[in-house]
């Protein structure tokens, strides 16, 4: 899922960028195009009216003080010169207001057109918006010649027109902007894409190829295209993964060899041993008739011979986990039988040395050989380490530890419990390792050493766990949990 | 993921607002702007037949207003211009009826006496029979240019005015 959200995220991010570039560009150049011709469009439309204007009034004819009536004519038919547009002409002489149209007096023209064309005389103009829309005011001062200058008459015509085809032609720009910015974003969209998807897939690549690694499939590679730094990391990466492959090779081997020779030897120790134990045989067989030296020497090498043969055949055994050759022969069996069997095999029936909870019915899938080496190792174990009587309990437990529901997952839980002193707090996590010696001086006990290892392979090779403890009395708790699958698990 | 969107988010808001700032869709006002000069406009009757009286507008401006003088028959029959003293009455007798109604006024006080007129090369001497220091800026302003028009002259002449107490201001010109 996160791998997932990361995908995503860089390959939005790469397409965000693209885009983000696309779209400033697009607007940079949409608005500096923009700016410029709507400066030109309106530049060409007041030149013109202020010339044109200035031409028109230029050809009155005047009366000093002007008089409103022929003035009215006048301006009526300067209206019907408006260039560029129609426009409404209002005259301001005095008190006198005089137009072109039905109001005497302009709404659009500003107190300060009015006073600068009195102040200066000289023409000019100014934009206003009136009520949303633009209008353009040009403020014509009339002058005459009067002997060496020329007076202001007093007189400043107005001309007013509307922007409107302006205003539409700049809302038009900004339209074409728009919709040409909008699929140039979408035409930036497929190589944003194309770029993210050429990073993408060597990212894609690396990951798989780092997920194989993981899984232990060492001879992974990656394709190495082209020659960008992407192209490096794959190289990068599939050097590291050949040295690695060959280190690990290099540790599999002589791992393998370790544990070849190990399983040579006890091979080769077997037919000798088993000579050598028929020998002894017969050697404890003749020791009452021999002297009492020499009859305990036998008996001494007799009961070594013994324990070494046990250890051959453990270490057999080890080497078979190691090697992976072991097998597991499951049976439907009767759990509660089959640790009778054992107890009984071993001659554990003293109630005093060994006692049992076991309850009938318990059916599980067990490869029963295995099962029995794993119970005789832990009550051998619990008998010769700790004291007895040495308690087996068997049950059945749900997964999660609540209520054991139809059809919930459940395990088999078998514990050995001792009544000795408990296994000191520093030996427990080592516990189950091969030739552990609990207490250095007790370097030569019964066992072989290997027989809690081996008691831990053959759980794992059910699928299950041990664990070693302490119990609230103080005896040491061995637990195995088996899991049982779902059909086993009504008890 | 959610960073860079912010980040861009952040962006592109900040472009947009760029953007609007940058143009502002539409048509903007402006301030006044001056382009050219005024428009020159023909004044009748002609330099010739015309008297140049000056009173003042609505917003205390100098208005010019152009009378006949002189007829068409004066001028073949060789009649000089109107004379100096016959049109500074004329001024102080104030604006007339239809001057008034386009708002015109004056700020000249009634005058008792006629006005003497002494006309040279380039320079008038205009004595009222009142005291001139009295008189304020645009009173006197009226004054000088319109003397300055007196006897066909052309609005460049030296203006002197003086009192009824012999009272001399500093001479002025339109």
């Amino acid at each position: 899922m996160r791998l997932f959200r990361a995908r995503i995220g860089l390959r939005t991010r790469l397409v965000l960028a693209f885009l983000l570039v696309a779209a400033v560009s697009a607007a940079t150049t949409a608005t500096l195009t923009y700016r410029e011709a709507r400066t030109a469009i309106l530049k060409q439309a007041q030149d013109t009216a202020v010339a044109s204007f200035r031409e028109r009034v230029q050809e009155l004819s005047l009366r000093l003080p002007v008089e409103p009536a022929p003035l009215q004519e006048q301006l009526r038919a300067l209206a019907r010169q408006g260039k560029p547009h129609p426009w409404v002409v209002f005259a301001e002489y005095g008190s006198m207001r005089v137009s072109s149209g039905i109001a005497p007096e302009s709404t659009v023209i500003t107190p300060e057109l009015r006073r600068a064309a009195l102040a200066h005389p000289r023409g000019g103009f100014q934009r206003i918006d009136k009520n949303g829309e633009p209008w353009l005011a040009v403020a014509m001062p009339a002058v005459f010649r009067a002997g060496q200058a020329v007076r202001p008459t007093g007189l400043v015509l107005y001309a007013v027109m509307p922007l409107a085809d302006e205003e539409a032609t700049v809302r038009a720009m900004v339209v074409a902007a728009r919709d040409g910015a909008v699929p140039g974003l979408a035409v930036a969209l497929v190589p944003a894409l194309l770029a993210a998807r050429s990073v993408l897939r060597p990212v894609r690549d690396l990951r798989k190829a780092a997920q194989n690694m993981g899984s232990g499939r060492l001879d992974t590679r990656i394709p190495v295209r082209g020659g960008d730094e992407l192209a490096g990391l794959a190289r990068t990466f599939n050097e590291s993964a050949r040295e690695l492959e060959r280190t690990v090779g290099e540790l599999r081997e002589a791992e393998a060899r370790a544990r070849r020779f190990a399983s040579d030897v006890s091979h080769e120790l077997r037919t000798p041993l088993a000579g050598m134990l028929a020998v002894t045989e017969v050697l404890d067989e003749d020791a009452a008739r021999l002297a009492p030296d020499t009859a305990a020497a036998v008996r001494l090498i007799s009961a070594e011979t013994g324990k070494l043969a046990v250890l051959v055949e453990d270490l057999m055994e080890i080497s078979r986990f190691d090697a992976k050759a072991a097998e597991l022969n499951t049976d439907e069996v009767d759990v509660a039988r089959t640790i009778h069997k054992t107890l009984t095999s071993r001659h554990w029936t003293d109630p005093a040395q060994v006692s049992t909870e076991l309850p009938d019915g318990i059916r599980a899938r067990l490869d029963p050989r295995r099962f029995d080496v794993v119970v005789a190792n832990l009550v051998g174990n619990a008998l010769r380490h700790g004291s007895a009587p040495v308690v087996v309990r068997l049950r059945t437990e749900p997964y999660g530890g609540g209520e054991l529901g139809t059809h919930g997952a459940a395990r088999l839980v078998t514990e050995v419990t001792d009544s000795g002193p408990g296994i000191p707090e520093d030996v427990l996590p080592h516990i189950f390792e091969r030739f552990y010696k609990a207490d250095a001086a007790r370097s030569r006990s019964a066992g072989s050493g290997l027989g809690l290892a081996i008691t831990l392979e053959n759980v794992r090779l059910h699928g299950g766990t041990i664990r070693a403890a302490n119990g609230p009395a103080g005896g040491a708790v061995f637990t195995v949990e088996i899991p049982l699958p779902r059909e086993e698990a009504t008890a | 993921m959610r960073r860079p969107g912010t980040a861009a988010g952040r962006a592109l808001a900040v472009c947009a607002a760029v953007t609007a700032a940058l143009t502002g869709c539409g048509v903007q006002e402006t301030d006044v702007i001056e382009v050219g000069g005024p428009a020159t406009v023909s004044v009748s009757p002609v330099p010739d037949q015309r008297v140049l009286l000056f009173f003042l507008s609505p917003e205390g401006r100098l208005a010019p207003v152009s009378r006949q003088g002189r007829t068409d028959a004066d001028l073949k029959a060789g009649m000089g211009p109107v004379d100096g003293s016959k049109v500074m009455t004329m001024l102080f007798a104030g604006p007339g009826a239809g001057e008034r109604e386009a708002g015109l006024r004056t700020a000249l006080p009634q005058l008792e006496q006629g006005v003497e007129v002494e006309s040279s090369r380039g320079s008038v001497a205009i004595t009222l029979s009142l005291d001139v220091r009295s008189l304020g800026e645009t009173a006197l302003r009226q004054v000088v240019c319109t003397a300055a028009y007196l006897d066909g002259g052309d609005g460049s002449a030296q203006v002197l005015v003086i009192g009824n107490d012999d009272e001399t201001l500093p001479s002025t010109h339109c």
